[in-house]
């Protein structure tokens, strides 16, 4: 099943357009990769998916709902970029916000907490305000909220920019265990070599066009890795 | 209420108390009150304990009040302003769009929240001053009028708070802050003058500045309506004129805008 439909969508600011005709299906419990340079259009497409902007054409669905009903947004996690909230949260703070604003509430509410903070290594910082955190820590606290609620969907905008070696390698594993839960993960990101390892399937964007949408296995059947491959196919566009 | 709507509520009112300007104006009334507090207690063991006095306590409260309200306008224009802005300016908004809620829930529940935070302030100092202006007057100074003009009160700043987000939604901070507050002196400058005249005499000799008042008075919500309909409550002067057709206008203007600001909110690219 799809778990999130993309038909022909266009999406342009004034006589540029950021997406023209896009469209994609991702399928439930798989780990997929939007890639793309900079100003491809990927983190339009990430908006158009969470109704943070809207399409001059096409539609979008997300668990058979269209985006601009909030049911959609029923089961979906998203952790921009650089995850920020406002600072004098704690850590406990802010997921407890998380957890209530997805409908989780009381005794379960805090056991999925401790259970985040757990897992992202951040239960010192438990009751540490935002305004005290590193990056990375910020960071990590971002990564335990996706932990919070009932997601099928977690979208993560450049998910390893920010984070150290360990923190890299935490959420590979974090990313692997929700798969083996039946999550499915929609990852924009630029790292092409652990996208390589850790997607299913992937896509590419360049100039707001799709140029390949497919599994890793097919392109490591054309060439000897993933960055080869998006090496050559953003190569030929520009020299088109 | 559910718990998103609590938990979205509560965020408002944390993110906002913590504002410099909160604080400030909170002690610096506090520090007002308590100081009137001990000027009206000298006074009293001075001259005596008496009804006129409690009658003056009575007229001081009310003047007292009428003070607080215009701090509190001023109050509801700032954080009105900031409550949606700080969300775009700070890039949390997509966290909270990310949200399952609509953006209609969200838009609403920050102007409830804002107005929470202002009925707060307004509150205790309403509360305050009651109770220590009862203490300089050796009798209770209270009366209901102050109740009632208090809830009447309470609509004008919700109202305000709504203008003033609505504004935030389309211009920067200052811009916002600049637009509602020039929106509100229209308003109150073209009720003050329009209301007194009959509908004849409002579309003769038509200038410019009629032509701008006549826009802000039928287009505009007439805010000043509630608080003039606060004041009258007060101070006990009698109604306030057409006071029917006013509080129609008043609904119809509203509802208007809510609308077209919902329109805003759903149309919006962030």
């Amino acid at each position: 099943m799809d778990i999130i439909q993309i038909k022909d969508i266009s999406k342009s600011y004034g006589p540029e357009f950021s997406l023209k005709n896009v469209s994609l299906d991702v399928k439930q419990g798989k780990i997929f990769s939007l890639l793309g340079p900079n100003g491809a259009g990927k983190t339009t497409l990430v908006k158009l998916m969470l109704n943070l902007m809207h399409s001059d054409s096409g539609e979008i669905k997300i668990n058979g709902h269209d985006v601009s009903d909030k049911s959609s947004r029923a089961g979906i996690a998203f952790i921009p970029e650089k995850f920020n909230f406002f600072s004098f949260y704690t850590a406990r703070g802010v997921l407890e916000f998380f957890g209530k604003m997805k409908g989780v509430e009381g005794a379960e509410l805090k056991s999925q907490v401790d259970s985040a903070l757990e897992e992202l290594q951040i239960a010192e910082l438990a009751n540490r305000k935002l305004s005290r955190m590193s990056k990375g820590q910020m960071q990590r606290v971002g990564l335990a909220s996706i932990l919070i609620g009932k997601n099928d969907l977690i979208i993560l905008d450049e998910p390893f920019s920010g984070l150290d070696p360990i923190g890299i390698r935490d959420l590979k594993d974090i990313i692997k265990k929700l798969k083996e839960q039946g999550k499915t993960l929609f990852i924009n990101s630029h790292i092409l070599l652990e996208m390589e390892q850790l997607c299913d399937e992937v896509a590419i964007l360049n100039k707001g066009k799709l140029l390949f949408n497919g599994s890793v296995a097919s392109v490591l059947e054309r060439e000897k890795s993933l960055e080869d491959f998006f090496y050559k196919l953003i190569s030929n566009e520009r020299g088109q | 209420m559910n718990s998103q709507y609590k938990a979205l509520i509560l965020d408002t009112i944390l993110k906002e108390a913590r504002s410099k300007t909160l604080i400030f104006i909170f002690l610096a009334t506090t520090a007002s009150i308590v100081l009137g507090h001990l000027v009206l207690s000298a006074m009293n063991s001075d001259m005596g304990q008496g009804a006129a006095l409690s009658m003056a306590g009575i007229d001081i409260l009310s003047m007292n009040f009428r003070i607080l309200n215009s701090i509190s306008f001023i109050i509801a224009l700032v954080f009105g302003v900031s409550v949606f802005r700080s969300d775009f300016e700070n890039n949390i908004i997509y966290q909270y769009l990310s949200f399952p809620i609509s953006r209609t829930e969200y838009f609403f529940l920050r102007v409830l929240g804002t107005w929470l935070l202002v009925f707060i302030y307004y509150a205790y100092a309403y509360a305050l001053s009651a109770i220590l202006f009862s203490f300089a007057f050796k009798s209770f100074v209270f009366s209901w009028s102050h109740l009632l003009s208090f809830g009447v009160l309470n609509l004008y700043l919700l109202l305000v708070i709504f203008i003033s987000i609505f504004f935030s939604l389309l211009m920067n901070k200052i811009g916002a802050l600049f637009v509602t507050f020039v929106c509100c002196v229209a308003s109150s400058v073209a009720y003050g003058t329009f209301s007194k005249l009959p509908l004849k005499e409002q579309f003769q000799d038509v200038s410019v500045f009629k032509v701008v008042g006549a826009f802000f008075y039928y287009l505009f919500p007439r805010i000043t309506f509630l608080d003039e309909l606060s004041s009258k409550i007060l101070s006990k002067e009698g109604m306030v004129e057409n006071v029917l057709q006013q509080a129609i206008h008043l609904v119809v203007i509203s509802v208007v805008f809510i609308f077209i600001a919902n329109y805003f909110v759903k149309k919006k690219d962030f």
